[in-house]
């Protein structure tokens, strides 16, 4: 980093519908200190904390995170570390892999005395790293997502209460390791009710939430020395007591001042040539995390399998031992496999949601990494798919292929488009916020997927001794499934990232 | 603006009296030509709801790049966007419906998956889906951006499925107004009571859209 770290809000108001959890907050927090969000239950201290990592996007006014210039999305999200019982590591994965997973996301690898010597640092047993996430208890877990937040290399910490589900001797080594990263110039950010973590901090703000109390939308400073300070209503100011002035004074109601650094700049998608050394290497960790996960928990593959083969079976018996033409027997086998693979992409990231394993990937991953490493096992799952349906089919209905190359480009270029698109938009249930959502997704696909659907049915059709169909129906299929990549490759930092 | 509503309502009545007392009957479809007054313009807006649909979801996406800086504007955007998605539903369905109606009279059956029967069906899935992925986001801000990127992805479809799937399929339905060859095949006072009938389609359209930004 080239500079010292600094989060600095500018009239920040968050509301969620229409409960309004933070009001017109305006202060600058600089690295070389810990300072302690403190408040009552609801106050907006996690708001806070997710606001300064641009994990939330602020309702009004904006949060600038800037080292000696400000940081665009991927830059941030390589300085930023999160601590928080919220926070969840890939279950199926081990201490260890977990380890190197999300080093892998930040783009470094970890040597086995590396990941040994963080293992030490946060006290956890060598055997206890070796078992896999969801064997440990809280405690350990807790300490292995400090390890990583330290493998991170992070100069915006965020501790969303740090002690919770840790004994004594866990929550020093938390405190040590907090003021030691500090002191290596960077910021750290405590949310806590518990006076003993406020106690390692050098500011200590309190958000006022009970009316009570503050006004609604007061907050208040207390630094530790010299003096006590409280600031009138409705913004406040962090200011250093041994380390450099804060670069932006608020005031009552004040608008941003105009040495302001500007707005975080766009990170590169595919289109722009964004597929650097970085990207490509967080990819194939993501890639790598996906299989081991799918291959230990075997839930996902298993359910997209049967269903497909229970399917298949049904319309066996159905049918009797009847042998359909060739266009019946395409549009059967196209239709399997988009409903099978509706089943296996709705997962992709509702899968993350449920083991609470997204907001990891959302700190640690750069929204490009996690897109092509996600469609890259899409893609992986739906050749299985099709490797083990295929051949089942033509057993079962009876059917003859006689232009095999035909059949395999079809299915290649079909299951491509299903990957691309069904990655995206398994994006836009997984976060709608409804359990129905799921459900959506066939319903969401088939339309986007028709330019490909159909053409792959002509094609099989031609593949099954049918109606014969121009080799430019490949070519258009090629087309759109490069289109769905760019396009999807375009739109989904919309998505992922929320500032 | 005043008289934006009055003149609408004159325009269509005259379309609606043109269209049933002017264009003469059609060799061989007979008085059932009138029918394509109400099914080509409901069509085009089927297409043109999308577009702006589409438009007003770039601008949401581009106005949340911005951060929170406009977020009337932004929250307006969406709202347009989610409008524009209604409407183009509304129009589709009646294009869809007097489609097959058409079908049912020159060709026997009101649906053969003729490809330009897909490509409505498609829009028409697309409008549905759209809407029941707003339905389901609770979260106004994350409704207004989910829906945005699903209406500009789905997007990517729509000139495969209006300009290259019909070329490569076989159609029973009849050539455009402005055929493969680039002239106009048609009757010039069915051409004149069609070229107006879509404008005042479209001005229904743009009216019914600016009534509900305001809303």
């Amino acid at each position: 980093m080239s500079g010292r770290i600094a989060v600095t809000f500018e009239n920040v108001s968050k509301t969620f519908g229409d409960h309004a959890v933070l009001e017109n907050i305006s202060c600058t927090l600089t690295g070389g200190r810990i300072v302690a969000i403190t408040g009552r239950n609801g106050s907006g201290k996690s708001t806070f904390l997710r606001l300064a990592g641009h994990l939330l996007r602020p309702s009004e006014g904006r949060v600038v995170v800037s080292a000696s210039a400000p940081l665009a999305r991927d830059g941030l999200r390589r300085h930023l570390g999160l601590l928080s019982p919220e926070l969840a590591l890939s279950p199926e994965l081990t201490g260890l892999e977990n380890l190197d997973f999300l080093a892998g996301l930040r783009g470094r690898t970890l040597a086995d005395d590396e990941k040994a010597a963080l293992c030490e640092r946060v006290g956890l047993a060598p055997e206890d790293a070796r078992k896999r996430a969801r064997a440990c208890s809280t405690g350990q877990r807790q300490r292995l997502a400090l390890a990583v937040l330290l493998a991170s290399n992070a100069d915006l910490w965020l501790l969303d209460e740090p002690g919770a589900n840790l004994d004594e001797a866990g929550r020093d080594v938390v405190r040590r390791e907090a003021r030691a990263t500090a002191e290596r110039g960077a910021l750290v950010i405590v949310a806590t009710n518990d006076a003993g973590e406020a106690a390692w901090a050098d500011e200590v703000l309190t958000l006022g939430r009970d009316a009570n109390v503050t006004t609604h939308n007061e907050a208040i400073l207390q630094p530790k020395a010299p003096s006590q300070r409280e600031l009138s209503a409705k913004d406040f100011v962090v200011e250093g007591t041994n380390q450099q002035p804060p670069t932006t004074k608020s005031r009552i109601n004040s608008r941003p001042t105009s040495d302001t650094p500007p707005a975080a700049s766009r990170p590169s998608p595919l289109w722009e040539g964004g597929l650097d050394k970085a990207t490509a290497f967080a990819t194939l960790h993501l890639l790598r995390r996906e299989l081991m996960t799918a291959l230990r928990s075997r839930s996902s593959l298993a359910v997209m399998a049967l269903f497909s083969i229970t399917a298949l079976l049904a319309l066996s018996m159905a049918l009797g031992g009847t042998v359909l033409a060739p266009a019946p027997l395409s549009a059967m086998l196209w239709a399997l496999l988009f409903f099978a693979s509706s089943m296996g992409l709705g997962g992709t990231f509702a899968a993350d949601e449920a083991a609470g394993t997204l907001l990891l990937l959302r700190v640690y991953g750069a929204g490009q990494a996690v897109l092509y490493g996600k469609t890259a096992f899409s893609l992986l799952m739906l050749l299985l798919l099709a490797v083990v349906l295929v051949p089942l089919f033509f057993v079962l209905l009876d059917a003859t292929c006689t232009a095999p190359l035909l059949l395999l480009a079809a299915l290649v270029l079909g299951l491509v488009g299903l990957a691309a698109a069904g990655t995206l938009l398994s994006t836009l249930t997984a976060g709608s916020g409804d359990r129905a959502a799921g459900g959506l997704l066939p319903v969401l696909l088939l339309p986007v997927i028709l330019p490909v659907f159909l053409p792959a049915v002509s094609l099989t059709q031609a593949a099954l001794g049918g109606r014969p169909a121009g080799l430019s129906l490949l070519v258009g299929m090629g087309l759109y499934d490069l289109l769905l990549l760019v396009g999807s490759s375009l739109l989904f930092d919309a998505l992922w990232y929320e500032d | 603006m005043k008289f934006f509503m009055p003149f609408i309502a004159v325009l269509t009545l005259v379309v609606l009296a043109l269209v049933f007392f002017v264009v003469p009957p059609a060799e061989g479809l007979g008085n059932f030509v009138r029918i394509i007054f109400i099914h080509i313009p409901c069509a085009w807006i089927g297409v043109l709801a999308f577009l702006i649909a589409a438009v007003y979801a770039w601008r949401v996406l581009r106005g949340a790049r911005n951060g929170a800086a406009a977020p009337a504007a932004v929250a307006r955007a969406d709202r347009l966007s989610a409008r524009s998605a209604a409407l183009g539903l509304a129009f589709t369905a009646v294009a869809t419906v007097t489609g097959a109606i058409f079908s049912r009279l020159t060709w026997g059956a009101f649906w053969n998956w003729d490809p330009r029967q897909t490509t409505i069906l498609c829009l028409l899935l697309i409008y549905a889906a759209y809407l029941a992925l707003r339905s389901v986001t609770t979260d106004p801000e994350r409704r207004a951006r989910v829906s945005a990127v699903y209406a500009l992805f789905s997007f990517l479809a729509v000139p495969f499925l209006v300009f290259v799937i019909p070329r490569f399929y076989f159609s029973l339905h009849p050539e455009p107004v402005l055929n493969a060859a680039g002239h106009v095949d048609m009757d010039p006072v069915m051409l004149l009571v069609l070229l107006l009938a879509l404008a005042d389609v479209t001005l229904i359209y743009f009216a019914l859209l600016r009534k509900g930004a305001a809303s």
